[in-house]
């Protein structure tokens, strides 16, 4: 019913994807904090017997809901990965001894692109679990009951949030929510509106640099929604702040016929540029690509994109799309054999990874290794949803080093590696080194600004 | 006539006048005289306008050889390209060959499977069955394509000739691809207009439409000729698919929506005449072109871009000729319907808030189990979800089921009433609000009836369709309605008899009762309106404006009149919408998400307010059998194409399953000896038309020859379609 929203959801998950993700590490990130916190936690088992502490913690069991966009008629399966990663993950862990001393056992709840279901699957988890973990809901505005629902003993404490991916800004400021993807947002002071402080990423735009000095061109924003313009303008400005001039900000859409592209081409054109950057998607960067070539356009030399452009899809384009540049804050999928938690996930994945279901999966050994924390600390008994809550607030989590260190809540990772694409193949360019990413504080800027005024400046 | 002429003149200035001052106003800062922008322009714009003209052609050449407008017409294409894309990329068939394989034994084979077993039957169906049909028929294969190429692997069809470099005009190169693509649009519009009316073929066709026994009578053949229509239409969609696809990408989406801008030309072109279908193509595609290159509209209209097809379709409508009073075409295919009387009315308010509220507070066994029990506050929630479409739905009752005006417009209007809600009293939980709210929203269902007052049918439907298109780009989002920097919970609680109303978990079950007396008072309402002289003069309306305008019924007033109670129903609807979502956003209303409430209360019977409750169980019975199998996965499919699916049955039961389901159910109650009398007659009715060869002996000695008779006579000879037959009818409507 609610669903016809193709265009929508392509601009609203660009974005989601396009924010940028994990936390801090450095080029060394070899540590191993999951594994040991799990040896620790091994050790706690037998000193106790175990109890029924909580919703959704039995003596033999924890139960967790992962909540993703799956069943919606208009996009089938969008975010199945997440589903598929998290249980992907319960059937290994549970293989290797299980969460804090019990099984796990996963949930999963469709919240089918509809508010009202995301907002179901909360009070269901609520209901029945100790906590969610992976999810990925594109629209989940209403998280009252994220906050408050009552735990075992009926207060009021909400329930702990490990997404994936929040994109709604009030998933993503939820007090309860600790999220793979990082916050933009100062959320100190709740949903932020008005001119404020906005991180940005800007390591990948210092690369470009390196690439074409005196950046010039076009950036691209995801244009379906008046949202997913706003959320795009923090990170025009910051390019704006690094120097590079934006000669044109444009609105995008995946949906657009190739013939519309032929304006961003001449925008190019007009403008002598030499950088194009899209935030939108995959999609709509295969058709700029093939426009642009038909356009006979040569004086681009950064052809850049987010996360979104690292699919199958943009493989699949072949020489169409090559010599496209990808920033990502993980270490990419070609380098399993450089991390054994990578590698744990590809095999999991049976060969078929993607970045949603990488993230999910990332979130799920944060759960993992909160859960252990707690055990070893506490006792196998003291699995509760007011003690996860409070470990997510102190948590330091590197996923066994595929990302880069964080330690807290609401955290902006420093780290990036940049991949390019040749040949339906993705290259690491930056840094050189396989399995490290390139993690230092100057990657990061803090811009201010008023989005819905600097959304004005977009096409 | 001159008058006429003077009023579309007049029409025409104002049109343009409104015209330049937007632009004037949204100037961007493209000059106008440099020659890169007038490039860009013309070559953008005639590349779009090649793909808009291609698919508007199709429909219109559909709409004149069968009679029907093709809401699936582009889904069809899109179905044909992914069939050209597996012949050729994944059976490497060569391209020529796979082309020829799609568009001339594949698309005419649909075309004929649909004119056997659909269209056949909506002849002489009512204007929404017609089209709620081709809507579900296009869910139907927009889930069937989905399901059988998933959306998750990307498929490219490339370009013709992408790697020669095209044309330069200006600063622009025109591809080959596209170049192509405009000219077998220009040659598929000669084609087929001289196909149309040079050829014998063509004149059949459009002869069938205008009337299948005349065209019988001097030796068509309908049956045939309809088929090979319909295998006409869905040649030229899978053209359109084809060459669409390599610029739009192989998604289900881009290719299957495309129909409404398509639906824009084809209404430039008055839905008859191909060239102009072609023109009107060019239109949309340089005004597309045009507001891309040299316009920029203000923050608050930032999307009014969008709009245009919409916009263009509407000012088409505008110039349309005055819509007559048709006569001469009464035909009494409906039984003359007894009316519900009052205590049997309250009798069916009573048992359906006694039935929902059985439901909301656990006394049902069979929903308190474990699945539902658990997730009583989830189920709640979608429950009242489920009853507030139905509160859309019963809006829809008087106006298109009584006054036969098709809308498609209530559920924008209710997305404003949702929209101003927060405004008039909802952001502070003032319950007077929805007061204001249905006070505003009526007269918006006056505006819309503004069109109505000239124009009828399918062009009314259209005018309603593009002020729902409309509302989605531009009005609900601006700014002022709904600010997208504000994306939570726009809603207090309603306070109403100490009961608070929310969607928050511990309200659900105060807003389920309370949207469900709601409901059943506005049934009520409708049951006992449906016997006053009001609800009379819109259904004679609807039978026949020119009998009813004769005997005194003023149709303006009628029209303004089920026009504004519907806005107000609509409203109310709206402001239940908004309370239930909570949040909103710019994108909570599109126009396409209205079609299934029509299609929804179609399937059901749209003349009955009972059948807006059955919608509502309808709504609810799917994730209800999903949850009691554990949600499997081949139910989402089913989900894919199962409302299509249900849509297009509609063609065999045209009147709804309230209609016929009533039919049998009422002769169970006790004091409804009419309805028995009236099945028996029906049964009687039956056993004569299923007559076998050795029985119609007795045709002319024992039993006379009527009409029926002649007809029944020439099915057992199989002289004739079936679905040639005038209607077999219980007594009453005679």
């Amino acid at each position: 019913m609610k669903r016809f929203r193709a265009g929508v959801l392509i601009a609203a998950l660009s974005v989601s994807i396009l924010a940028v993700a994990c936390g801090r590490s450095g080029s060394d990130s070899s540590s191993d904090t999951t594994s040991k916190s799990g040896s620790k936690a091994n050790a706690a088992c037998t000193k106790e017997a175990l109890q029924a502490t909580e919703i959704g913690v039995s003596a033999d069991t924890i139960s967790i809901e992962v909540m993703a966009d799956t069943g919606s008629p208009l996009a089938p399966g969008l975010f199945q990965a997440n589903i598929d990663a998290v249980q992907a993950f319960a059937k290994w862990a549970n293989a290797n001894g299980g969460i804090g001393c019990r099984q796990v056992k996963v949930d999963t709840w469709d919240s089918k692109l509809d508010p009202t279901e995301a907002k179901n699957g909360i009070l269901n988890a609520c209901k029945n679990d100790l906590a969610m973990v992976g999810g990925n809901s594109l629209f989940n505005p209403d998280t009252t009951d994220l906050g408050n629902c009552a735990d075992k003993a009926g207060q009021p404490v909400g329930i702990p949030d490990f997404a994936a991916l929040a994109n709604d800004v009030h998933e993503q400021c939820a007090p309860n929510a600790w999220i793979i993807q990082a916050v933009a947002e100062d959320c100190s002071n709740g949903v932020p509106t008005g001119e404020r402080n906005l991180q940005a990423f800007k390591g990948q735009l210092d690369f470009y640099k390196t690439v074409q000095p005196n950046l010039k061109g076009v950036w691209l924003v995801p244009g379906d929604l008046p949202t997913t313009v706003q959320s795009a303008t923090y990170q025009i400005a910051a390019a704006q702040a690094d120097g590079i001039t934006i000669t044109d900000q444009m609105k995008v859409s995946g949906k657009s016929e190739q013939s519309a592209f032929t304006t961003y081409v001449q925008a190019l054109k007009a403008g002598n540029g030499n950088f194009l950057y899209d935030g939108s998607n995959d999609v709509s960067m295969v058709k700029m690509r093939k426009e642009a070539a038909a356009q006979g356009l040569t004086g681009v030399n950064v052809w850049g994109c987010s996360l979104a452009c690292y699919t199958q899809n943009f493989r699949d384009a072949g020489s169409a799309v090559d010599g496209t540049y990808v920033w990502m804050q993980y270490l990419p999928f070609e380098e399993a054999s450089s991390n054994e938690a990578l590698k744990t996930y590809i095999d999991a994945s049976g060969g078929k990874p993607d970045s949603f279901g990488a993230q999910a999966w990332q979130a799920s050994m944060a759960f993992k290794q909160a859960v252990d924390e707690i055990v070893a600390e506490q006792g196998a008994n003291a699995i509760t949803r007011p003690n996860l809550l409070a470990k997510m607030k102190t948590l330091t989590f590197d996923a066994d080093g595929w990302i880069g260190k964080r330690t807290g809540q609401k955290v902006f990772s420093d780290c990036m590696v940049v991949m390019q694409i040749n040949g339906g193949k993705f290259e690491r360019v930056f840094p050189k080194q396989a399995g490290t990413l390139d993690c230092k504080p100057s990657n990061i800027t803090t811009v201010k600004i008023d989005p819905a005024e600097a959304a004005k400046q977009v096409k | 006539m001159r008058g006429k002429l003077n009023g579309r003149l007049v029409a025409a200035i104002v049109v343009a006048l409104i015209l330049a001052f937007i632009v004037n106003k949204n100037w961007g800062s493209a000059s106008f005289f440099d020659s890169k922008n007038i490039s860009t322009f013309l070559v953008v714009g005639i590349a779009l306008g090649g793909i808009y003209a291609i698919t508007a052609g199709g429909l219109v050449v559909t709409y004149a050889t069968t009679g029907i407008f093709n809401f699936a017409h582009a889904a069809i294409g899109c179905f044909l390209a992914f069939v050209y894309w597996q012949l050729s990329h994944q059976y490497h068939v060569p391209l020529l060959l796979a082309m020829a394989i799609t568009l001339l034994v594949v698309a005419p084979a649909i075309g004929i499977l649909l004119d056997r077993v659909i269209m056949r039957r909506l002849r002489d169906a009512s204007l929404v069955v017609q089209l709620m049909v081709t809507v579900g028929l296009m869910l139907t294969i927009m889930g069937l394509t989905l399901t059988i190429w998933s959306p998750k692997t990307s498929r490219t069809v490339p370009h013709f000739f992408e790697s020669s470099k095209g044309v330069q005009i200006g600063s622009v190169t025109a591809t080959w691809h596209r170049i192509i693509t405009v000219v077998v649009a220009l040659l598929v519009a000669v084609a087929l207009r001289w196909l149309l009316y040079r050829t014998r073929l063509g004149i059949s066709m459009r002869a069938v439409v205008d009337s299948r026994s005349l065209a019988g009578l001097v030796g068509a053949k309908p049956s045939v000729i309809s088929g090979a229509s319909w295998s006409l239409g869905c040649m030229t969609a899978g053209l359109a698919g084809i060459l669409i696809a390599p610029e739009t990408g192989l998604v289900v989406e881009n290719l299957a929506l495309i129909i409404i801008v398509a639906a824009a030309a084809a209404a430039i072109a008055q839905l008859k005449s191909i060239p102009m279908a072609f023109v009107g193509g060019l239109i949309i595609g340089l005004a597309t072109a045009f507001s891309a290159v040299f316009l920029q509209f203000g923050k608050d209209y930032s999307y009014a871009s969008e709009a245009i097809p919409c916009v263009i379709l509407f000012i088409a409508l505008l110039f349309l000729p005055q819509a007559r009073l048709s006569t001469g075409k009464i035909r009494l295919t409906k039984r003359t319907e007894r009316l519900t009387k009052p205590w049997e009315a309250l009798l069916g308010a009573f048992a359906i808030v006694a039935i929902v509220g059985a439901w909301a507070n656990g006394w049902i066994p069979w929903f308190t189990g474990t699945t539902f029990g658990q997730r009583s506050a989830i189920w709640l929630g979608r429950g009242a979800g489920f009853l507030v479409f139905g509160l859309v739905m019963i809006s829809l009752i008087p106006l298109i089921g009584w006054a036969g005006q098709v809308s498609f417009a209530n559920f924008a209007i209710a997305g404003i009433g949702a929209l101003l809600f927060v405004h008039f009293g909802g952001g502070d939980g003032n319950p007077m609000g929805i007061v204001w709210v249905m006070l505003v929203c009526a007269p918006l269902g006056l505006l819309i009836a503004l069109p109505a007052l000239r124009l009828k049918g399918l062009y009314l439907a259209l005018a309603t369709m593009a002020f729902a298109e409309f509302t989605d780009k531009v009005i609900v989002r601006h700014p002022r309605l709904l600010d997208p920097s504000n994306s939570g919970v726009l809603y207090k609680p309603l306070k109403i008899l100490g009961f608070s109303i929310s969607s928050e978990a511990t309200d659900r079950k105060a807003f389920v009762m309370f949207l469900v007396i709601t409901f059943a008072l506005l049934f009520l309402m409708l049951e006992l309106l449906r016997r006053t002289r009001w609800a009379r003069r819109w259904i004679a309306m609807s039978d026949s404006p020119a009998a009813s305008a004769t005997i005194g019924v003023n149709l303006t007033t009628s029209k303004m009149a089920v026009f504004m109670l519907s806005g107000a129903m609509a409203g109310f609807a709206g402001c239940m919408l908004g309370l239930q979502n909570g949040a909103l956003r710019v994108d909570s209303f599109p126009m396409f998400a209205g079609l299934p409430i029509v299609l929804l209360l179609a399937v059901q019977g749209v003349r009955y307010p009972i059948a807006a409750f059955m919608g509502v169980l309808g709504l609810a019975s799917f994730p209800a059998i999903s949850e009691l199998f554990g949600n499997p996965s081949w139910l989402t499919q089913l989900a894919l194409i199962g409302p299509g699916i249900a849509a297009v049955a509609m063609a065999y039961r045209p009147e709804g399953a309230v209609f016929y389901t009533g039919r049998d159910v009422a002769g169970w109650l006790p004091w409804r000896q009419d309805a028995r009398d009236e099945k028996k007659l029906l049964q009687a009715k039956e056993r004569e038309q299923n007559i076998g060869k050795d029985e119609i002996n007795d045709l002319g000695l024992t039993r006379p020859f009527t009409e029926d008779k002649v007809a029944q006579l020439d099915r057992v000879l199989a002289i004739t379609d079936l679905v040639d037959e005038k209607k077999m009818v219980p007594g009453g409507a005679q």
